[in-house]
């Protein structure tokens, strides 16, 4: 019995660590679908692949890694900040109706609310430790309607230790 | 305060439609109060308003106009002033906030000095042939102080290659764009302004990015030497795409293979179902049929919808399976 037990958990072990690998998505309340490459065993400077689908083109939206926070609070802190400048790796402005400002610096969906970006990620969000905190691929309506939590969605993360 | 220069979408459509159409001769459902509607300066002045039995199914349009002799809906109006109350979200004035209308004592086709000028009030878009709140508040203004002397200046526009007036609303499918050209009476540069979010604006396209509802662009000449700065609106109505699915193959031979599109054309994946074994074979990798026997080869293409913008898709395919 202790060698069917420890075969199964040989199985499990084998299957959560194959799962770990594989992309994981998330669907909002609005039909949209965030998905990642990549959730756990992640290294500083990993390009992780986000991609969207059904997302609501009228609506801009910031992609970035941050700390985790309660369901309904503004996903704070983020790593890179948030990317105005459009001159980092580590967050993301999509949008197809930015204002004046943002013209050539947001991405703007494709047919379908779609986009897909590549990511470089850090465990470190400012002094936060990624390895030590909960920490997620987050997006969330971008600065045009900035207390709208209802476009909030998250994917965890797992660096490697 | 919610200024009428932000003016969105649509002022005009009936009285270019229907600007025969009488005024309707019962009194109007909804009290319109505001002032001052005497004594106001030529130059420029702002007319407050407030409403009592504000209709619940239609917004109203409030405009600057002179008063038709035939008693028909003005064809004269103040298109540079004009205010949209409506409690619709992209309106840019909601009936209870303060609606404010600023008048002039001259407009293109009209000197308030000479005719008779006054606040048009009407159902908006929504109702365009509908007159029963149809009514004009005449005003007047103070003598003896000089009104702007310039004409505004006149903004002429194609759409994708076709002249196309103001105010009447044209229709963007989602997904499509709109490439606005534009001339002007003083010669001078434009700029373009999207008003609500339905629609992106990349310097002078502009695109459909939801397929409900409506956008308004605006586009405003700031005039010269000769021609008054103006503004004209030019206002979609965006409607849904349709998905389709497309390929060119007509038959496939006895052994020979074809592979069917991946994509729709807004980018859904398509999912095929084999409805038939004994003519044909379906390959989900590379989506790839392949004729087996003469005969008919049945299959169903589905893709996934997006709400409010295009619907699901599912066609039948039929491939005719030959020697």
């Amino acid at each position: 019995m202790k060698k069917v037990m420890w075969f199964l958990s040989v199985l499990f072990l084998i299957g959560t660590s194959n799962s770990a690998f594989a992309a994981t998505s998330t669907t909002g309340t609005h039909g949209e679908t965030l998905t990642v490459s990549k959730t756990s065993q992640i290294s500083t400077g990993d390009a992780l692949k986000i991609s969207g689908v059904h997302f609501d083109q009228t609506v801009g939206i910031y992609v970035a890694l941050c700390k985790v926070v309660p369901k309904g609070h503004l996903p704070t802190p983020c790593g890179g900040g948030i990317d105005k400048t459009g001159g980092t790796d580590s967050s993301m402005w999509i949008s197809s109706n930015p204002p004046p400002y943002g013209i050539g610096l947001a991405k703007p969906y494709k047919l379908g609310g779609r986009f897909a970006i590549s990511i470089k990620v850090s465990p470190m969000i400012g002094k936060l430790d990624c390895r030590k905190i909960s920490c997620a691929i987050y997006v969330r309506a971008d600065h045009t309607r900035g207390d709208d939590r209802t476009y909030d969605l998250k994917i965890p993360l797992m660096f490697k230790k | 305060m919610i200024k009428s220069k932000f003016l969105i979408a649509f002022v005009g459509l009936a009285i270019a439609t229907v600007s025969n159409a009488p005024i309707a001769q019962a009194a109007p459902t909804v009290q319109v109060q505001g002032g001052p509607y005497t004594g106001l300066d030529p130059a420029g002045a702002d007319i407050h308003f407030g409403f009592g039995n504000f209709p619940t199914a239609h917004g109203l349009y409030i405009l600057e106009a002179v008063k038709s002799a035939d008693g028909t809906r003005p064809t004269i109006y103040n298109q540079a002033t004009q205010v949209w109350v409506s409690t619709d979200s992209q309106a840019p004035a909601h009936p209870t906030g303060d609606v404010v209308l600023h008048v002039v004592g001259t407009f293109t086709g009209a000197d308030c000095a000479k005719d008779t000028c006054g606040i048009f009030v009407r159902l908006d878009h929504t109702a365009p042939t509908d007159l029963s709140e149809d009514q004009f508040i005449p005003i007047t203004f103070k003598a003896g102080v000089a009104g702007p002397a310039l004409p505004a200046d006149v903004i002429s526009v194609k759409v994708n290659g076709a002249s196309v007036p103001a105010n009447v609303p044209g229709t963007l499918t989602y997904g499509s764009s709109a490439k606005f050209e534009v001339t002007t009476s003083s010669g001078g540069a434009v700029t373009f302004k999207a008003y609500g979010p339905a629609c992106g604006l990349n310097g002078n396209v502009v695109t459909a990015l939801t397929g409900t509802g409506q956008c308004d662009i605006g586009v405003t000449s700031a005039g010269g030497s000769t021609f008054a700065g103006a503004t004209s609106h030019y206002p979609f109505i965006l409607a849904q795409a349709k998905q389709t699915l497309t390929f060119s193959v007509k038959a496939v031979k006895v052994g020979k293979t074809i592979s069917l599109p991946l994509k729709t054309n807004l980018g859904e994946t398509i999912s095929y179902t084999l409805m038939a074994k004994n003519t044909c074979t379906y390959s989900k990798t590379g989506s790839v049929v392949k004729g087996l026997r003469v005969g008919n080869c049945s299959l169903v293409a589905t893709a996934a919808g997006m709400a409010g913008n295009y619907r699901e898709l599912l066609v039948k395919i039929s491939l005719p399976i030959k020697k």
